[in-house]
C-alpha cells in the first residue's frame, strides 16, 4: 500500500508521544513492505539524510508561540487550526506525484487542520486519522469571526467520510461531547511499546526508599502540583522513606519552589527532559511511576513503557490509558487528588500492596497485549481496508487549488475584520 | 462507451429523472426596508417570482438571505417567493455575512445562484457551493468591489455560468470570465403589477424620476434641465440627506415635488399619470465622485414602459440597452441635450401618439415575468445538464 503520512512534527522534532508514535508506526509499516512517504514541517535540528521524509509543510506553532500581538495570535491560530493554503497546495502536489492509496493523518494542529480535512473530503481521497489527542475538536475551536461558516460545517459534517484510529474510548466520547460525529469507521487501538526496557535487568529497591518516577511535561494538568502536595502529606506524616524524580520539559522551577515551600525539596527532585533510551533505563531504576494526570489525557505511552519495565504505574482512574490496564492487577488506579496519591504511596510504604505481583502482571500484560508487534498489524489492516486506487484529474486539482486559496484568504479577512 | 457507474450517475441526476430543479438564490440582503441596492435586491425577488409563477414547472426557486442573529426576519407574504433567513454568524456588516447554516441549504440545491458575488458574502456562498460540488451561477446587481478576492484569484473559474442583467454588466465580468459563458437576461419587470390602464388615463403635465436620493442618480441634472411650465415629481427614499438638501435648493423656483415614502401602488399611479419617466444616472456625480457601475440595468425605466409611459435616460451604464426605439424612449448625452428633449415634452412634440402601446409591447415581449422566467429556467437546465455530458 502506498501511504502518505501527514504530521505537524516528526523526529528528531517532537512534542511528545504523538510524534514519536507516528515515527514508530512509519518504521513498522515500512518494515512490513509498504511504501510510506511522510510530509511534515522543517526541523530546527537540521537532519539531511531522511529518505521519504518531506519537510515541506509550514507550521503555525501554537504550542510554543513567540510573543505576539493579539491580531498576530488570531492569525497564527487561524493558520494552525483552520487553513493554510501553502500546506494545502504542497499536499495536493505531493498527492499528485506520489499517488497514495491512503492518506494517514497524525497530529495536524499547526498545519491548518480544517482545511486539510476539507480538501481531502472535497477530492474524495481516502484517509485514516490516528487520534492520540482531540484533533477534530481542535479543528472546530475556531478563532472568532464566523469562521464556522466556512470550515466547521464542511469538515465536521464530512468526518464520517474518513476512518479513525483512536487510542481510547474516552477520546472518542470527548469528540462526541463536542458534537463531533466521527462516523462509523472508528477503531480503538491502544498505545504500544516498541521493545521496552528488559525487566530482568531491573535494579531492585532492597531496603532503600521507595523510588518514584514521573516522566512527561512538567505542567499542572499532568498532576505535578498533586505530586508535590502528596509528598508533603507523606512528609507531614513522618513517612520519609521515598523519593520522587521528575523528568521532562516544562515549568519545573515553579514546582521546585513549591516543593521548597512545603519543605519536601529533598524528596522531590526535577531533572529536565530525557530521551527514550535514558527513560527506559530510568524505568528500571524506579519502583513506581506517578501518573496523576487529568481526565483529558487521551493515552499515555509512558504508562505502558513503565509497566513493561516493571515500574508499577499509579495512575488517575479516569484517563485514556486506564481503559487498557486493570486496577490492582496491573496498575494502581486512584481518584485524582493529592490525598489519594499519598494514601496509595503510604499503602506501599506500609507493605500493604503486593507491588511485586503488580509488577509481574504488568510486565506480562504489556508484553503480551501492547507490544508494537501486536498493535501494528491491526493498524496495517485498518489502512488496507481504507485504501483505494488513486485517480488523478488535473482539472479537479487545479480547481481545488483555486477554491482553497480563496477559502484561505476569505478566512484571514474574516478573522482580521 | 459508458461505464455502469456513469449510467448510475446519470439516472440519479435530477434532469435525467425529469425532476424539478431546485435553484437556491443567495443574496446578502433581501429587498425591503433592510435593502441597500433598491432595484438590485428587487431583482432577486422578481426573478424568483418569475421562475416560480411562469408555470414551466422545471425549476423551483428559493431565496436565502441573512438576518442578524437574535432578530426576527421581516415577513414575506408572496407565495411565489419562498425565502429563508439564516443568522449571520460573522456580524461584520451586511455584505460580509456568513452562516454555518448555509452549508446544509447549499448541499440540498441543484444549482446555486449567487447574487453580489464580489461581496464577501457572495464569495463565501460560491466557496460553500463549490465545496458541496454544486452548479453555480452568479449575477452582479451593483456591488462595486475592485478588491474582490474572486476576481484577483481566478475565482470566476469556479463558477459555471455568469448571468448578467445587461451588456454593460457583462463588460465587467469579461476580463475575468475567459471561456466562461455569459448570458445577458435583462429584467424582469413585475408585469402582473405594472400593467397599463384598461381605460384611457388623463396624463398630468409632469415628468417623473423614480430613484433613490443619491448623488450618482443625477436628479440635480433633471431639475436643472426642467423647463418652466413642466412639473417634476422625484420619487425615492432619501439615502443622502446632504444631496437631498442640494436638490431642494436647486428646485426653489421650479415646480418640483419630492415624494420620499411612496409604496409600489403610488409609484405605479405616478408612472401612469406622468408624460415620461426620466433617469439621469451619472458616472461622476455633482461632488466629483466616480461610480464604475451607476446603473447596471435601470429597473424603473422598465416599470414605466410596462405601464405605457415612455422614458428618457442618460447614455450611462445599461440604460440605453433598455430602449428599443424613439417611440419607447430617448437617450440624452448632457444637460443641454436633456433640456432640449424636455422642451419637446413640454410642448407635446414627444413622445409620439402610439408610444404607449409600443412601450407595453416592448416590455411584454422582452422583460415580462414569464419571458425572463423561461430564459432563466433554460439556463439552469443547461447548467445542470452539463453533468450529463
Amino acid at each position: 500500500v502506498r501511504i502518505l503520512v501527514l504530521s505537524n512534527f516528526y523526529p528528531p522534532d517532537f512534542l511528545g508521544g504523538y510524534e514519536l508514535g507516528c515515527a514508530q508506526a512509519v518504521n513498522a509499516l515500512r518494515q512490513s513492505g509498504h511504501e510510506v512517504t511522510v510530509c511534515t514541517t522543517p526541523s530546527h535540528l537540521g537532519l539531511v539524510d531522511e529518505l521519504g521524509i518531506l519537510r515541506y509543510f509550514e507550521l503555525a506553532d501554537i504550542y510554543r508561540p513567540v510573543a505576539l500581538r493579539s491580531d498576530c495570535i488570531v492569525l497564527n491560530d487561524t493558520r494552525a487550526r483552520v487553513v493554510n493554503f501553502h500546506n494545502i497546495s504542497v499536499l495536493l502536489d505531493i498527492i499528485a506525484s506520489f499517488h497514495p492509496d491512503v492518506i494517514y493523518l497524525w497530529n495536524l494542529l499547526g498545519l491548518g487542520v480544517a482545511g486539510i480535512v476539507s480538501v481531502l473530503n472535497h477530492l474524495d481521497l481516502p484517509w485514516v486519522w490516528h487520534l492520540m489527542d482531540r484533533g477534530p475538536v481542535d479543528m472546530c475551536e475556531l478563532p472568532a469571526g464566523g469562521l464556522e461558516a466556512l470550515f466547521e460545517e464542511s469538515s465536521t459534517r464530512n468526518l464520517g467520510k474518513g476512518t479513525f484510529i483512536a487510542l481510547s474510548r474516552l477520546l472518542v466520547e470527548e469528540c462526541r461531547g463536542f458534537g463531533i460525529n466521527l462516523g462509523r469507521r472508528i477503531f480503538v487501538l491502544p498505545n504500544w511499546v516498541e521493545r521496552g526496557a528488559d525487566p530482568s535487568t531491573r535494579i531492585t529497591r532492597g531496603d532503600g526508599p521507595l523510588r518514584c518516577l514521573y516522566a512527561g511535561s512538567i505542567a499542572e494538568h499532568k498532576g505535578i502540583g498533586l505530586i508535590v502536595e502528596a509528598a508533603s502529606i507523606l512528609a507531614h506524616d513522618r513517612r520519609t522513606d521515598f523519593s520522587v524524580d521528575l523528568y521532562g520539559p516544562g515549568d519545573w522551577e515553579a514546582y521546585r519552589s513549591i516543593a521548597e515551600r512545603h519543605k519536601v525539596d529533598t524528596y522531590v527532585r526535577f531533572y529536565g527532559p530525557r530521551d527514550q533510551r535514558e527513560l527506559d533505563q530510568l524505568y528500571l531504576n524506579h519502583d513506581v511511576l506517578l501518573f496523576p494526570t487529568w481526565y483529558r489525557e487521551p493515552g499515555g505511552f509512558v504508562v505502558f513503557e513503565a509497566a513493561a519495565a516493571g515500574c508499577v504505574p499509579i495512575m488517575s482512574q479516569l484517563c485514556g490509558a486506564a481503559e487498557w490496564l486493570v486496577d490492582n492487577v496491573h496498575v494502581i488506579k486512584i481518584e485524582r487528588s493529592a490525598k489519594a496519591l499519598a494514601e496509595a504511596l503510604a499503602c506501599i510504604l506500609d507493605g500493604k500492596r503486593d507491588l511485586e505481583g503488580l509488577r509481574k502482571r504488568g510486565i506480562w500484560a504489556v508484553r503480551t497485549e501492547f507490544l508494537s508487534a501486536r498493535i501494528m498489524p491491526q493498524i496495517e489492516r485498518v489502512l488496507q481496508a481504507a485504501a483505494r486506487t488513486f485517480s488523478y484529474n488535473a482539472q479537479r486539482w487545479q480547481n481545488a487549488k483555486i477554491l482553497y486559496n480563496l477559502l484561505d484568504r476569505v478566512a484571514i479577512q474574516m478573522v482580521l475584520s | 462507451m459508458k461505464t455502469l457507474a456513469s449510467w448510475v450517475v446519470q439516472l440519479s441526476h435530477p434532469v435525467a429523472r425529469g425532476d424539478t430543479l431546485r435553484v437556491l438564490h443567495i443574496t446578502p440582503l433581501h429587498f425591503g426596508e433592510a435593502g441597500y441596492f433598491g432595484g438590485g435586491e428587487r431583482y432577486v425577488h422578481n426573478i424568483v417570482k418569475a421562475l416560480n409563477s411562469s408555470g414551466h414547472g422545471t425549476v423551483r426557486a428559493e431565496i436565502v438571505s441573512f438576518s442578524k442573529r437574535g432578530t426576527k426576519p421581516p415577513p414575506i407574504d408572496d407565495p411565489h417567493v419562498p425565502i429563508v433567513f439564516i443568522p449571520d454568524d460573522a456580524a461584520a456588516g451586511p455584505f460580509s455575512a456568513a452562516s454555518r447554516e448555509l452549508w446544509g441549504l447549499v448541499g440540498d440545491a441543484d444549482v446555486v445562484h449567487v447574487h453580489q458575488p464580489l461581496s464577501r458574502t457572495g464569495t463565501i456562498a460560491i466557496l460553500a457551493a463549490k465545496q458541496n460540488h454544486r452548479r453555480i451561477a452568479v449575477t452582479d446587481t451593483g456591488f462595486d468591489n475592485s478588491n474582490s478576492l474572486l476576481n484577483k484569484w481566478a475565482g470566476m473559474t469556479l463558477v459555471d455560468r455568469i448571468i448578467c442583467i445587461s451588456e454593460f454588466s457583462a463588460s465587467f465580468f469579461r476580463p475575468y470570465a475567459k471561456a466562461l459563458p455569459i448570458d445577458v437576461v435583462p429584467g424582469p419587470v413585475e408585469s402582473e403589477f405594472f400593467t397599463p390602464s384598461t381605460v384611457p388615463i388623463q396624463k398630468i403635465h409632469q415628468i417623473l424620476c423614480v430613484a433613490r436620493i443619491l448623488p450618482h442618480k443625477g436628479v440635480d441634472l433633471i431639475i436643472k434641465a426642467l423647463p418652466r411650465g413642466l412639473d417634476l415629481v422625484v420619487c425615492g427614499r432619501i439615502y443622502n440627506s446632504e444631496y437631498y438638501e442640494h436638490l431642494k435648493s436647486l428646485a426653489v423656483h421650479k415646480s418640483v415635488r419630492f415624494i420620499t415614502d411612496a409604496d409600489d401602488k403610488q409609484v405605479r399611479t405616478l408612472y401612469k399619470s406622468s408624460l415620461v419617466t426620466v433617469l439621469a444616472s451619472q458616472h461622476i456625480d455633482c461632488y466629483g465622485t466616480h461610480y464604475a457601475k451607476p446603473e447596471l440595468m435601470g429597473l424603473t425605466l422598465l416599470e414605466s414602459m410596462a405601464v405605457g409611459t415612455p422614458v428618457l435616460c442618460s447614455r450611462v451604464g445599461a440604460m440605453p440597452e433598455l430602449i428599443a426605439d424613439a417611440q419607447t424612449g430617448l437617450v440624452f448625452d448632457n444637460l443641454e441635450n436633456l433640456s432640449a428633449i424636455l422642451r419637446l415634452v413640454d410642448v407635446g412634440e414627444w413622445p409620439p401618439a402610439h408610444a404607449s402601446l409600443a412601450c407595453v409591447e416592448h416590455v411584454r415581449t422582452n422583460f415580462s415575468l414569464p419571458v425572463v422566467g423561461r430564459k432563466l429556467a433554460s439556463i439552469y437546465l443547461e447548467i445542470a445538464r452539463h453533468d450529463l455530458q
